[in-house]
C-alpha cells in the first residue's frame, strides 16, 4: 500500500441553498478544492461522492457540471458516514497504487432523506410490514434514539442535563469562530434548557440541524506530493471502517463500534489518544460527543461529562472536539460531513484555522458512525 | 374487535393472557433476539426457533417523542421504553402510560394499544407496556 496524502480542501458553506442544485453545490466544492491544491478538474483520475438519497448518480452530475472527462465516478450512501466511506475509497484507490490523484466529495440537501409521517401506503409489501412493525415497536426518529441514552446516562453515572447541555454551549461557540458553519450565533446552557422539546430530556440544541452544503477533499501520492513541493503537506495515517459486532461491553452499539473502529486506527497509525490533538466527531447529538471521547480513550466511562465541564474539550483545553462547531452547528448536511470534518483537520493542521487554530496541532482524528451501523476513523498528521 | 398491526411480532394472548412478543432463539449459541430473526446475528447459525417471550420486564430507558419527520401541529406525542424482558432481551416498544408515572427501572408488563399518528383503525392494535398492576386500556 502507498502512502497517501490530502493536497486540497474545499468547502461551501452549510446552511440553506435552494437556489443551488445538488451538482452545483458539488461542483463549487469540488473546484474550491482542486484550487487549493492548484490542480485542475482534468488532473483527477477518479471521484468518488457521498451522499444520501439524492436521486440516481448524484456524483456523476457533479462531474457532469465539470466536464466530460471520462474519469470513473462512484455514488457512496452510508447514510452520516458517506462523506467519510467517500474519503476512503479515494484513499483505497491511490494507495492500492491504481491512480496517482482522486477527489472525494460529499454533497447534500435536507429533506430528501427524511421520511413522511405515516407509513407509506403500498400495502402487501415486505417494505411495508417491515415499516409498520417499525411502527409497531413505537416509531424512532434519531433524536428519540438518543433521548433514551442520554436518559440512561443520566441515571447510570449521575451526569446531568446542563453537562450534556454544555456539549452544544462549546461547539456553538466554535462555530462563531467558523464563517462556513450553519449556526453561528452564541448560544447559553439557560437556552439550550428552555428551547423546544423534541425528545425528553432532548431540546432543539441537543440535536443537529439539518441542512445543505457540499465539501471535497483532493487526495494524492505522498511520493508525488513531495515531488511536487506541497507543503506543509498532511498525510492519512489511518483509515478504518468497521460494522457492529455483538461484542461490545458497554450499553451503546455505536459507543463499542466507535472504540473498537479507533483501536484499529490508532495501531494502523503506530499513534494512541495521547498523541492526537483534536478530533471531529459525529456528534448528531450530545451524549454522543461524551460516549465517543470515552470510546476514544481519552477518559474513562463515566467521566466524559466532566471533561467537557472542565474546558477540556474546548479549543485550548487538553483535547478539543469539534473545532468547526460540529455536527451541531458546523451542521449536517449528511453527505458532504465526513468531508467537512477532513476540512477542518487540514486546516487545523496546515495552520491556517484562524481564530479557533489549535496551537501546534500535529494530529487529528475525524470520526463518523451512520445509522444501520457504520463507523468510518481517520487519521491525519502534519508530515 | 382486536387486529394485531402487524403479523409475526406479537401474539395478542399468551398463556398468562397478556400479549406475548415473538422472539427467536438460536439453535446453535442460544442468542434471542426481538423482532425474530432468520440467521442468527451473534454466531451466523441458521437453525433458530420462534418463541413467545412472557410479557414482564424492566424499565431500561424511556423518551417521550414529540414530533417526527418535521410534524409537530396535530401530532399526539407517545412514550417509548426500552424494557429488559424477563426473557433476557432488551425491546423496545410503546408505553400506555403518562410520561410522569414512568421510570427507570419501574417494573412494567405487556399490554395492547392502537399505533398513534399512523392514521389507522383504532382497533388495530400493537403491543406496548403499562406499569405491572395496572389493568389494559
Amino acid at each position: 500500500m502507498r502512502r497517501v496524502a490530502v493536497v486540497g480542501v474545499g468547502m461551501v458553506a452549510f446552511g440553506r441553498h435552494p437556489e443551488r442544485t445538488l451538482g452545483e453545490l458539488g461542483a463549487d466544492a469540488v473546484t474550491e478544492a482542486l484550487g487549493d491544491a492548484s490542480l485542475g478538474w482534468k488532473d483527477a483520475r477518479s471521484m468518488f461522492c457521498g451522499v444520501v438519497g439524492g436521486g440516481m448518480t448524484p456524483g456523476t452530475r457533479v462531474g457532469n457540471e465539470l466536464g466530460l472527462t471520462g474519469l470513473p465516478i462512484v455514488n457512496i450512501d452510508n447514510a452520516s458516514a458517506s462523506g467519510s466511506s467517500a474519503f476512503r475509497a479515494a484513499y483505497m484507490d491511490i494507495a492500492s497504487g491504481r491512480v496517482d490523484v482522486s477527489i472525494a466529495a460529499g454533497i447534500g440537501k435536507s429533506g430528501r432523506s427524511l421520511g413522511d409521517l405515516r407509513p407509506p401506503a403500498s400495502h402487501g409489501t415486505a417494505e411495508y410490514r417491515a415499516n409498520l412493525a417499525g411502527w409497531a415497536q413505537g416509531a424512532m426518529p434519531p433524536a428519540g434514539v438518543f433521548a433514551l441514552r442520554s436518559r440512561r446516562r443520566m441515571h447510570d453515572f449521575g451526569c446531568t442535563i446542563e453537562q450534556l447541555a454544555m456539549v452544544a454551549v462549546k461547539n456553538r461557540r466554535h462555530a462563531s469562530f467558523n464563517p462556513y458553519a450553519q449556526l453561528r450565533k452564541p448560544l447559553t446552557v439557560e437556552e439550550v434548557l428552555a428551547a423546544r422539546m423534541i425528545a425528553d430530556p432532548l431540546t432543539v440544541p441537543h440535536c443537529c440541524p439539518v441542512g445543505d452544503g457540499a465539501a471535497a477533499a483532493v487526495l494524492m501520492s505522498e511520493d508525488r506530493a513531495r515531488a511536487l513541493g506541497y507543503g506543509p503537506l498532511v498525510t492519512i495515517e489511518a483509515s478504518v471502517f468497521r460494522t457492529p459486532t455483538l461484542a461490545g461491553d458497554t450499553e451503546s452499539q455505536d459507543a463499542d463500534t466507535t472504540r473498537l473502529t479507533c483501536m484499529e486506527a490508532y495501531a494502523e497509525a503506530g499513534m494512541g489518544p495521547k498523541e492526537i490533538d483534536l478530533v471531529q466527531v459525529h456528534d448528531a447529538f450530545t451524549v454522543e460527543e461524551i460516549e465517543y471521547c470515552e470510546s476514544m480513550g481519552f477518559c474513562e466511562v463515566g467521566e466524559g461529562e466532566r471533561m467537557v465541564e472542565r474546558g477540556e474539550m474546548t479549543i485550548g483545553g487538553k483535547i478539543p472536539f469539534s473545532t468547526d462547531g460540529g455536527l451541531l452547528s458546523r451542521g449536517h448536511p449528511l453527505g458532504p460531513t465526513g468531508l467537512a470534518q477532513v476540512w477542518e483537520t487540514v486546516l487545523q493542521l496546515r495552520g491556517q484555522a484562524g481564530n479557533r487554530q489549535v496551537e501546534g496541532a500535529r494530529a487529528g482524528l475525524a470520526h463518523m458512525v451512520g445509522v444501520g451501523g457504520v463507523c468510518v476513523i481517520h487519521i491525519l498528521r502534519r508530515g | 374487535m382486536q387486529t394485531p398491526v402487524v403479523e409475526g411480532l406479537f401474539e395478542m394472548s399468551g398463556g398468562d393472557g397478556l400479549p406475548h412478543l415473538l422472539i427467536s432463539r438460536c439453535g446453535q449459541c442460544g442468542a434471542v433476539a426481538f423482532p425474530a430473526r432468520k440467521r442468527c446475528a451473534a454466531c451466523c447459525g441458521t437453525s433458530l426457533v420462534v418463541e413467545e417471550a412472557p410479557g414482564e420486564g424492566t424499565v431500561y430507558s424511556w423518551t417521550v417523542i414529540r414530533e417526527l419527520g418535521g410534524h409537530r401541529a396535530e401530532f399526539e406525542p407517545y412514550v417509548v421504553a426500552q424494557v429488559d424482558l424477563s426473557a433476557g432481551l432488551r425491546v423496545q416498544g410503546l408505553v400506555d402510560a403518562a410520561p410522569e408515572t414512568v421510570a427507570i427501572g419501574q417494573r412494567v408488563r405487556t399490554g395492547l394499544t392502537a399505533v398513534p399518528n399512523a392514521g389507522m383503525d383504532p382497533g388495530v392494535v400493537t403491543y406496548c407496556f403499562v406499569p405491572a398492576g395496572e389493568g389494559t386500556r
